[in-house]
């Protein structure tokens, strides 16, 4: 090496060996001057328009400060004070930020439980972004598990959740959470008209789906109607019937509907009327949570649960369901984890 | 034939300045580093790579028009090369033309190979590319234009330093010109709100030629906006040429 490549080496390296401790003095000096740093970050609507065209690539530095920000506080003091003034302020200078204001809102709600802050950033980006479903879909999170205890919530939420919907893009499940929710709390008029719209959809995916859930409908109609007139029929003959066509031959109804997916309507013991193209989707369902929750006791103690209630003693599961038929019981064999 | 031979020599002569290459390799940095930045945004990194693509191609596009444009009269006058143009039979409006349509080539040039190569880098991401990212690029370019445009008519009438100063200023309070209509409400009836109301429709309003969040977002452009957002920086460049070629047709050399 030539004497003056020499020379700037030896300078560098005595020049770094003072600057690097110098950086740890101004970082330990500055330390916790995070929040203060966004104290003086001009109003929003001032700093869209001082961006020189570039708010797309300042919202994106906000955000990661926003991410660093949460996650300080996260593992700190758990108080976000600035966190929905970054997340509004990131939004306004790209309004079609859609994750800003989806993690914003989920952020606002399930960390800072602020969900007033939540609501009104998600609000902000569903009107600004109405063919986006997960920006409704957060919204009925919200009221589902933040405000779950208010009057109304899972109806403002099955409201929110028909909209994400509406939108045609959202997932599948989302859809069937949409009309779970809604047939939970009694809203068939609103699921009914939810799926009819849902007919028209570009997607045919969704149209199917709409079709099959618009004939789970009619089916759980056909069965409320035909509950009635067991109990009508209870009423006037003194005994409950030993079977349908006894509301037939008592002139109660003209005759019993056919199931258009071949199934058929029985009669409960408790004096229900179910429909077995209901309760085979039910039980499919049920075992599919079962086998899920066998699986992960697997991976997790490395041989099956000797009973399924041992699914619940152990954690892996909430509540074991039972079968929807009336008098049925799983058949498990713990030796092989196969559950029918 | 004359416009378009002062064109190939401003072209030829502006390729070969070696800041253009600088620009381009720190351009090309910023959009290959942008995937770091991604790492840490939550799943955003491919609207970050195409946010950062996009204002690389806007930032080094005005620079070079800056640069390139704000010296492109001046230096023929300083170096006294001009005399060896202006005795040709040919107009001295047909000078400027010809520089600034050269430069509008380098500048076509440019965008297109930062284009290219964000979308390359956005495709080998992963990420998709739609319409709405080379409408925001076409409009970047549109924006370059008007801008060297500017540059064109401050280098006939100043020097580089002075113009390239002016011409940044523009381009900064030409992306803020909404905050002149934008008024708060003690603005309203007074004369203050009537002179600004003017000052934004004079300013060149370079918020139109801004399709970046649309495009990093990947949402349709709003109809009609690219084809008057054109309409508007094809007549404001126009006035801006020929205000250049006026001063310079003055102008004692």
């Amino acid at each position: 090496m030539k004497r003056g490549g020499l020379i700037a080496v030896v300078l560098a390296t005595a020049a770094f060996a003072v600057l690097v401790p110098v950086q740890w003095r101004i970082d330990s000096a500055r330390q916790g001057g995070f929040d203060e740093e966004l104290l003086y970050l001009p109003q929003k609507d001032l700093l869209k328009h001082f961006t020189a065209g570039l708010s797309g690539v300042v919202a994106d530095v906000l955000w990661l400060k926003c991410i660093q920000y949460t996650t300080m506080h996260f593992k700190g003091d758990s108080k976000f004070t600035w966190l929905y003034q970054m997340c509004d302020m990131i939004t306004t200078l790209d309004p079609h930020f859609t994750d800003a204001y989806r993690y914003g809102g989920i952020f606002l709600a399930a960390i800072k439980a602020d969900d007033d802050s939540s609501l009104k950033l998600l609000r902000k980006g569903a009107a600004q972004n109405p063919d986006r479903w997960e920006l409704p879909y957060e919204m009925a999170v919200v009221y589902l598990l933040n405000r779950r205890d208010e009057p109304g919530s899972a109806e403002t939420a099955a409201m929110y959740l028909k909209s994400a919907v509406e939108t045609g893009t959202a997932p599948r499940n989302i859809a069937e959470f949409a009309a779970n929710l809604q047939s939970r709390h009694n809203l068939n008029d609103m699921e009914e008209a939810m799926w009819k719209e849902m007919r028209n959809s570009k997607d045919k995916m969704m149209r199917d789906l709409a079709e099959r859930k618009l004939s789970d409908i009619a089916l759980r109609s056909a069965c409320a109607a035909l509950t009635k007139a067991a109990e009508l029929y209870k009423t006037k003959a003194g005994t409950a019937p030993a079977q349908l066509s006894d509301l037939v031959s008592a002139g109660i109804i003209t005759g019993i509907p056919a199931d258009p997916r071949g199934g058929s309507f029985i009669l409960e013991p408790d004096g229900r009327v179910q429909s077995t193209t209901l309760l085979d989707a039910l039980k499919e369902r049920r075992l599919n949570q079962l086998r899920a929750s066998l699986k992960l006791y697997h991976e997790q103690k490395g041989s099956w649960p000797p009973t399924l209630d041992d699914l619940k003693q152990s954690g892996v599961s909430g509540f074991v369901p039972s079968p929807p038929y009336a008098g049925q019981s799983w058949k498990y064999d713990p030796s092989t984890g196969i559950i029918e | 034939m004359r416009i378009l031979a002062v064109a190939q020599n401003t072209f030829r002569e502006a390729v070969r300045d070696k800041v253009l290459y600088v620009l381009l390799f720190f351009a090309s940095v910023t959009i290959f580093g942008s995937k770091a930045l991604g790492w840490i945004s939550i799943g955003q990194d491919i609207k970050i790579v195409k946010d950062l693509s996009l204002a690389s191609v806007s930032v080094f596009g005005v620079l070079i028009a800056i640069f390139v444009g704000t010296s492109l009269v001046y230096k023929e006058i300083d170096k006294r090369t001009i005399y060896t143009i202006i005795c040709r039979p040919m107009h001295r409006y047909e000078l400027i033309l010809g520089k600034y349509l050269g430069l509008a080539m380098l500048l076509a040039v440019v965008t297109v190979t930062m284009a290219a190569v964000a979308t390359g880098y956005i495709l080998l991401l992963g990420g998709s590319v739609n319409a709405t990212f080379y409408c925001a690029v076409l409009l970047i370019y549109w924006q370059l234009l008007l801008i060297t445009a500017f540059a064109v008519l401050l280098s006939s009438l100043t020097s580089p330093i002075l113009g390239a100063i002016i011409v940044f200023m523009v381009f900064v309070a030409g992306h803020a010109t909404g905050i002149f209509i934008n008024l708060p409400p003690q603005f309203q009836g007074t004369i203050s709100e009537k002179v600004l109301r003017w000052v934004y429709y004079i300013l060149p309003n370079l918020s139109n030629f801004d399709l970046s969040s649309q495009a990093a977002n990947s949402i349709a452009a709003p109809p009609g906006f690219v084809g008057w957002a054109l309409l508007y920086g094809t007549v404001y460049t126009a006035l801006l040429l020929a205000l250049a070629s006026i001063a310079f047709e003055d102008k004692d050399v």
